[in-house]
């Protein structure tokens, strides 16, 4: 007879570093079992239970969702959800023991489940459940009012005594007390596996997450860890087998499982109301202010807007959208009162609905956009739309206003879980391997790769040979230096990171666990942007939790899971430009007088503008500023609006896969003809030249060449961007080819055009996000063009951002004629700034500048305190207040009043901020190291004087200066390191990033710079693009993936490097095809400088 | 100036370095590692390495030996031998003293000593220094000045042997980096910043600017700096071993007379300490042994002829006995003395005695052994430990420490640790066995102690290593298994435990090995 088995106790990999298998694994293995059915039950959450739940609509396995429960004994109880009433309760439980507690360590009370245990049906648990624990201890009697309060609070038939086997000594001894319960409360018996992982071959990363969690290695986790790995899905024949003497415990499982009949799938109409003015429907008022900005945003209101806004009024009637809408119109409405930037984003700015609310900036009607792209009645989701914002307290002003306006329960930010990358994974797996810090480090720091399954093919490309033959050690870790020139060398010669032997055993069990653990969560976060709104409580349809910053709830769930439950999400995602943008602003009209208004820009039609981007002048502006984007700007310059669009679409992996880049260049040079794939896809291709480049390209030609309907369009789309996706792809792919077919396309042209469509379906922009996103390259280059120092001091003020470090920014500023004036006590504020450029303060060039834009400008930018190595945003009000009460006197002064710790004051020394009380650096660091201990003084020596002899200290050489520069301020406004090396440099003929303009292509040449930024896209092919800076501008490098690999360890990681490869000229556009590279000993000149590597 | 220098001649002290002294040391006890990555480990707790190499490429001081063999594969892993350390620099010291009577030896790897008047000049000193040095297997360098650090630095810096002149410290420290200062953390980083970064630059600042900035510390530095450093050598010590001597007029056999003449021997010598201040922890008892017996008779060491008491004579029997705590009391002594002879079988005819005993450290409090007035349970500890330690090998004498956290093998729960004070036991509280531990104890880890009653728990006698033992019958009565798997990442262990009665009808914890197919006895219950 078939044996049939439920696994009801199963932790995946959701009980965060416990489980040892994803529930995608822990279905399979069920399904491949031949299993009745399957339980989730993570510790204290439903993480995975969305995942789970689908992986088991897709294997047809009954996935019951529960959870294993902490509660206030410390003991643990497992709980399954009956009905949807219980799935409520199951959440409610989980939230408050979340939020009652402290953060990360939630506990469940009885008395709550005496309130909210409807709907579940609860399993005694494991060995550390209540019973077994009371019994461990002998206490019989305890164990069975414990169980008899369980039965009490679930209910007769709805509390089962659960029994396990692992093969441990004291199995045998609580099975038989466990039964012995039972029998006197006459409660039913049940098999579980406890289970922690899918397969036995997955213990060892069960050991190895068990180790990270306990913060210990496998070798002195000991006893902390499983005796055993017998943690794993058993077959039903085993299950009764093991449980020969309780088969009625067995056979339960299967009756719970059926019982259990929830299934956590879409929700419907959880949609909130949106507060109305009396006598107005939600469409009624939605309508009427769509018109009212229609009126306001399209002058003259042309037949062709009033249709498509007819049309996309009667989606949403027809979808029951209007209340979404008004929603985010309302967002939009309180962020322009507030004067907070912002912008919808995404296939929002399809909709021209969108646009006359003011959502959105770019109008779909003149550009000719897709509304179905955003919405359409076949499509079976929510529309997304993505607000950008300021980051910071802006933001922060509008997500307060959502909890507000519709509380807090109904409103949360959407979780991310934060999964194991490469970096982590090596980091984490090599620390409980028994590695040393240093060694994970070095190991993680040198992988380019994101993927923690690839580690070990790219370990095995890394050149390890230590380069460094001398070691001298003592107990203590000092060097013993044996003459005076080996003190320098020892110094240099020390490993710059400790290594591992990459083929040693230790490290290719490294490479196996980093490849299984790829894709495991590690912790969870929350998303930058996404909320979540209901009409429901939040409470009831997703365990929440608080989040580490006040006043914040975010659910347990990231976006795709809230996606696939049909949840309404809206993205206010900070953008880091809008945030300078807004700085820029605030700073013209502060320092010029000149209020600058963006509905005067919306022309965009300032050749001057556009001149700039054509030279690839794009430092610091938004989305065009990588190397890709500089080297394709010459090359197609764009001369109006819609080009920018095209630009910022066309450097993305799908155009890229898509092979579509170099046509389009091509076309639009006119050095090949404008050809369409088909004449019936002239109109949809007719923009671009022929070669499709947006996703909305994409529908419209499954539309005009297919037949396709909108909504069946878009599902293309989504159907070529999932993965997961395979048989609904194939089933669209069929109906694709057989409209062409239709529509009398040939086989060939069609497969084609289908390869075509995959390449960019989920990797290429929107059209109009692109557009969205072109409005703000085009304002940040008005800006730079404009407005330059105030521009550079708000890049340098809303950092982290973009590209380029500060330095890059500053040393593109001085390209740009633009005066930067170093951190001064006195003259600084906290943030960097601009002030009037008086004739004392105008820079004279000197003869090693190289200004290549000699723009006027009649301002200056004042570098800010907080650049200042040791400054933070805790110094902030102190600094602000202590010189709004005047100027510092002298430096006691200074220290007297700001009673900065000594280290600051030492920063603040070596860059020179002192230089108002004409002290030079190193006679006030002379002083410092004085007056730096007064903060701690009494009062009598705060107030004596000293007279002291005079020290003469050795004054800076300008190396030294830069040096400190770097060091204290990670840039320097007076110097360029690769100055201090151009005599040798022009010894050794290399050549400066100038002159490289002006040389013959092809010429085999050598450049020497400090490295800005290094880039491997995936859709390189290994090529890695880096880019170098030297006194006179950036130089582009292109790495071939064989000289990548002889040269890795200085092309990687060296801060300043020579290089010898062949120039390229190509339209404008300069390169260097890298040949072999040299490491230049900086002597500790770029200590302070980073670059952004990998993007 | 030059008759001004003859009547009041300044110091001049050499200094022997040893770069690489603890690689040496390993490399004098294994010749045959030389070439090979080598890297010395030191700790107790925590195994790290203190010590490698230059073969040893990428491994660094503080790894652990995991760390280290996974930087540089192939790595030689030695644990440091201090007392090889101790007695390379005892014979360092020792041969130094040939070549000059005041001997400083301030750390392991360094020594000074004064180089005034020495028959072949400086430069013949050092250069018998370093060939002294090299003949016991340690690579030195050496140098001569007129203080300690310029001396010092010269050795470090100059490589082989080297002659700063009288009065030319200055100008020989002037150039030489500020980091051969002993640096208070931070302070290189500030003397960079300031630019100073010669000791010339450090010894022309003013002192007092300086100490304002720095502390006191950096009236020391500016000392240094100068060359003027005057810190006067510190010798060691010759050391005086107190001997009492008493020949019996005819030989005896018995041990009443030798305990008689035993106990005048140690009064005798617990004076000549007490006189001193000074304690001992070790006494030598050497019997001058008559002739006619043969040593394998009486069982005891014949010490090379060159050291008998009288070359050619008689044998002589060694025993030494060694103090619980260094002492300088005639009845704690005594009284050890007798438990170590009435030890021996047999002593055989005994012509005279002679007590040695070598000063050590200084006096600590000492319990009181035998004689009542200690008391304490410390005392009583301390005195079986003596008595254990009189009649036993030192290595007999061991404590068992449980591991129950590290692994739930049996014979990985417990770890044998000489004792060689009652200190050990003072220090720690591992014996004390956690309740947590007691659970681990048991194969497969938990155990439900409350649901069997105590009184049912038999003692497990452990058999390490396990031994093979016959696979059992079939029908024989056995509790299990009960599966422990474990050490996966290095050496995987996989067992099935039974507890069972064997073909001898005891009860046995008895495990069939997985991966290798056997059957092994654990241990027996009791």
């Amino acid at each position: 007879m078939t044996v049939r088995y439920a696994e009801l106790h199963a932790h995946s990999n959701f009980t965060l570093l416990d489980g040892g298998s994803h529930p995608e694994e822990l279905i399979a293995r069920a399904k491949q079992l031949g299993y009745a059915g399957i339980a989730i039950t993570d510790r204290d959450g439903l993480y995975g239970a969305v995942r789970f739940a689908q992986a088991g609509r897709d294997e047809d396995v009954p996935a019951v969702i529960g959870a294993e429960l902490t509660m206030e004994d410390q003991s643990h109880l497992i709980v399954l959800v009956e009905d949807k009433t219980g799935y409520a309760n199951l959440s409610r439980l989980l939230s408050r023991a979340r939020l009652d507690h402290p953060r990360g360590q939630p506990v469940t009370g009885y008395d709550l489940l005496e309130t909210h245990g409807r709907g579940l049906i609860a399993l005694s648990g494991c060995r550390h459940g209540a019973m077994s624990q009371l019994l461990e201890r002998g206490d019989f009697r305890g164990a069975c009012a414990r169980a008899a309060q369980l039965r009490d609070i679930f209910g007769w038939g709805n509390f089962w005594i659960e029994l396990q086997r692992h093969l441990e000594p004291d199995d045998g001894p609580r099975i038989r007390a466990l039964t012995a319960v039972a029998q006197k409360l006459e409660l039913g018996l049940v098999a579980t596996g406890g289970v922690h992982y899918a397969q036995p071959e997955h213990r060892d990363l069960a050991d190895v997450l068990a180790c990270i969690r306990l913060k210990t290695t496998l070798e002195q986790a000991g006893t902390q860890l499983r005796p055993n790995g017998e943690y794993y899905l058993r077959s039903p024949e085993e299950m009764a087998r093991w449980f020969v003497e309780h088969p009625r415990a067995v056979a339960n499982s299967v009756a719970i499982a059926q019982r259990c009949g929830f299934r956590l799938r879409k929700l419907e109409n959880e949609f909130p109301d949106f507060p109305l003015p009396p006598g107005e429907t939600s469409f009624s008022y939605l309508h009427a202010l769509v018109h009212e900005g229609v009126q306001r945003r399209y002058r003259p209101v042309t037949s062709e807007v009033s249709r498509q806004i007819a049309h996309e009024l009667a989606v949403i009637e027809k979808l029951d959208l209007s209340g979404y809408f008004l929603i985010v119109w309302d967002m939009v409405r309180f962020a322009r009162e507030h004067d907070i930037l912002v912008q919808g984003r995404g296939s929002a700015a399809n909709s021209a609905v969108c646009y006359a609310l003011g959502i959105t900036s770019v109008d779909p009607v003149g550009l000719k956009l897709l509304f179905e792209r955003f919405l359409s009645e076949e499509r079976d989701e929510p529309p997304d739309i993505d607000l950008d914002t300021p980051s910071g307290d802006q933001r922060e002003q509008l997500i307060q206003y959502i909890y507000d306006r519709y509380g807090r329960e109904h409103a949360g930010m959407v979780a991310e879980v934060i999964t194991y990358r490469a970096r982590s994974a090596v980091r984490d797996i090599g620390k409980a391997l028994g590695l040393s810090l240093d060694q994970v480090d070095a190991l993680a720091k040198s992988l380019d790769t994101g993927s923690a399954a690839t580690v070990a093919d790219e370990a095995m490309q890394i050149d390890n040979k230590p380069r460094h033959t001398q070691l001298h050690v003592t107990k203590h870790g000092e060097r013993l230096p044996m003459t005076a020139a080996e003190v320098e060398s020892a110094m240099a010669a020390l490993p710059p990171a400790l290594r591992i032997d990459l083929q040693g055993d230790v490290a290719r069990r490294l490479y196996e666990l980093c490849r299984r653990i790829d894709g495991f969560p590690r912790h969870l976060s929350q998303h930058v942007g996404g909320m979540v709104v209901t009409r429901s409580p939040l409470i009831e349809i997703a365990p929440l939790e608080p989040a580490a910053m006040p006043d914040r709830t975010i659910l347990c769930w990231d976006k795709d899971d809230c996606a696939m439950l049909g949840l309404i999400k809206i993205d206010i995602l900070g953008l880091g430009m809008l945030d300078a943008i807004e700085l820029a602003l605030a700073d013209i009209e502060h320092s010029r007088g000149m209020k600058i208004d963006f509905a005067d820009l919306r022309a965009c039609d300032d050749s001057r503008i556009y001149d700039m981007l054509c030279e690839a002048d794009t430092v610091g502006l938004f989305q065009v500023e990588s190397r890709a984007q500089m080297a394709t700007l010459p090359r197609l310059r764009p001369r109006c609006f819609y080009d920018i669009v095209v630009q910022v679409a066309i450097i993305r992996p799908g155009p890229i896969q898509g092979d579509m880049v170099h046509p389009y260049i091509r076309r639009r040079r006119g050095l090949e003809p404008v050809t369409y794939p088909h004449p019936t896809l002239k109109g949809v291709l007719e923009r671009t030249l022929g070669v499709p480049l947006f996703q909305e390209q994409g529908m419209r030609l499954a539309i005009e060449a297919a037949g396709f309907t909108p909504g069946q369009a878009d599902e293309l789309r989504r159907a070529m961007g999932h993965k997961r996706s395979r048989e609904k792809m194939e089933k669209l792919h069929g109906r694709l080819l057989e409209g062409m077919a239709r529509n009398g396309i040939a086989r060939d042209l069609a497969d084609r055009l289908f390869q075509m469509l995959s390449a960019f379906a989920d990797y290429g922009f929107p059209e109009s996000h692109a557009a969205s996103f072109a409005l703000i390259v085009y304002v940040s280059a008005y800006l730079k063009r404009y407005y330059a120092p105030e521009f550079f001091a708000a890049l340098l003020n809303a950092q982290p951002m973009g590209f380029y470090s500060p330095a890059t920014l500053i040393g593109d500023a001085r390209r740009h004629n633009v005066t930067v004036l170093s951190a001064d006590v006195n003259a600084s504020r906290f943030e960097c700034t601009v002030e009037p450029l008086e004739g004392g303060l105008r820079r004279h060039l000197q003869p090693s500048d190289v200004v290549t834009h000699p723009w006027e400008h009649p301002v200056a930018l004042r570098i800010g305190l907080s650049l200042v190595h040791g400054i933070g945003a805790k110094h902030k009000e102190m600094l602000n207040a202590e010189r709004a009460r005047g100027p510092y006197a002298d430096l006691r002064d200074f220290v007297l009043r700001t009673r900065l710790p000594k280290d600051v004051l030492e920063s603040l020394a070596s860059v020179g901020a002192f230089g108002c009380f004409g002290l030079a650096r190193r006679a006030a660091l002379w002083d410092v190291q004085r007056l730096g201990n007064l903060k701690d003084a009494g009062a009598l020596e705060r107030d004596m004087t000293v007279d002291e002899p005079g020290v003469a200290l050795p004054a800076m050489q300008q190396r030294e200066e830069a040096a400190a520069d770097y060091r204290g301020l990670g840039l320097s406004t007076r110097y360029q390191i690769m100055e201090f090396y151009r005599p040798q440099l022009a010894a050794m003929r290399v050549r400066r990033a100038c002159d490289l303009r002006s040389l013959p292509n092809r010429l085999v040449l050598k450049v020497a710079g400090v490295v800005t930024t290094r880039q491997r896209p995936g859709t390189a092919k290994g090529f890695v693009f880096t880019t170098m800076e030297d006194e006179t501008g950036l130089i582009n490098v292109i790495i071939r993936p064989d000289v990548y690999k002889r040269y890795r360890p200085i092309a990687r990681d060296e801060p300043t490097v020579v290089v010898e490869g062949v120039l390229q000229r190509q339209d404008g556009h300069v390169n260097v095809l890298a040949r072999r590279f040299w490491k230049l000993d900086s002597q500790g000149l770029a200590q302070g400088l980073e670059s952004r590597d990998f993007h | 100036m030059m008759s001004a220098a003859r009547q009041a001649p300044e110091p001049r002290i050499a200094a022997l370095v040893i770069s690489d002294f603890l690689v040496d040391i390993c490399l004098r006890e294994h010749p045959s590692l030389a070439g090979r990555p080598l890297a010395v480990v030191d700790g107790i707790s925590r195994r790290e390495v203190v010590a490698a190499n230059r073969a040893a490429r990428g491994v660094q001081a503080g790894m652990t030996p995991k760390q280290a063999r996974a930087a540089c594969p192939g790595l030689v892993v030695i644990a440091r031998d201090e007392k090889a350390e101790r007695e390379a620099t005892s014979e360092l010291l020792d041969a130094l003293e040939t070549c000059s009577p005041a001997v400083e030896a301030p750390r392991p790897g360094a020594c000074f000593f004064d180089a005034r008047g020495l028959p072949g000049g400086e430069t013949g000193a050092i250069g018998s220094a370093v060939a002294l040095a090299a003949t016991l297997g340690l690579r030195a360098s050496a140098a001569v000045a007129d203080d300690k650090f310029s001396a010092y630095c010269a050795a470090l810096t100059g490589g082989g042997c080297s002659i700063v002149p009288p009065g030319a410290s200055a100008a020989f420290l002037a150039p030489l980096p500020v980091s051969l200062l002993p640096l208070a953390p931070g302070d290189g980083e500030r003397f960079d910043l300031l630019g100073l970064r010669l000791l010339g630059q450090i010894a022309a600042l003013p002192t007092a600017p300086l100490a304002a900035r720095f502390g006191e510390r950096a009236r020391e530095y500016a000392c240094l700096a100068r060359g003027e450093q005057r810190d006067p050598l510190r010798p060691r010590r010759a050391q005086t071993v107190y001997e009492e001597r008493f020949a019996f007029e005819s030989p005896v056999d018995r041990l009443e007379p030798l305990f008689f003449a035993l106990r005048g021997c140690i009064a005798g010598i617990a004076d000549r300490l007490a006189g001193a201040a000074q304690v001992c922890d070790r006494v030598n008892i050497l019997l001058i042994v008559d002739a006619t017996n043969s040593i394998e008779q009486t069982g005891m060491r014949a010490d090379p002829p060159s050291q008998r008491a009288g070359a050619g004579v008689a044998p002589v029997a060694d025993v030494q006995v060694a103090l619980a705590e260094p002492s300088a009391s005639a009845a704690v002594i005594f009284d050890l003395a007798r438990v170590a002879l009435e030890s021996r079988e047999q002593i055989g005819s005994v012509e005279a005695v002679i007590v040695r005993a070598a000063p050590c450290g200084e006096p600590p409090p000492q319990l009181g052994l035998f004689d009542g007035f200690g008391g304490s349970r410390n005392a009583a500890l301390a005195a079986t430990l003596a008595r254990l330690h009189a009649s036993l090998a030192e290595h007999e004498v061991v404590t068992l420490q449980t591991q129950g956290r590290r692994s739930r093998m049996p014979e990985r729960m417990q770890r044998r640790e000489p004792v060689t004070s009652p200190r050990q036991f003072i220090r720690s509280d591992a014996p004390r066995c956690r309740a947590g531990d007691a659970r681990a104890a048991r194969p497969g880890g938990r155990s439900l102690p409350q649901m069997q009653p105590q009184v049912w728990a038999p003692a497990l006698r452990l058999v390490d290593p396990p031994l093979p033992m016959q696979p059992p019958a079939q029908e024989s009565a056995r509790a299990g298994p009960f599966r422990l798997s474990e050490s996966w990442w290095e050496q995987p262990v996989e067992r099935d435990y039974y507890q069972m009665t064997d073909r001898s009808g005891a009860l046995v914890l008895a495990f069939f090995d997985i991966r290798r197919g056997g059957w092994y006895v654990q241990g027996v219950f009791d």
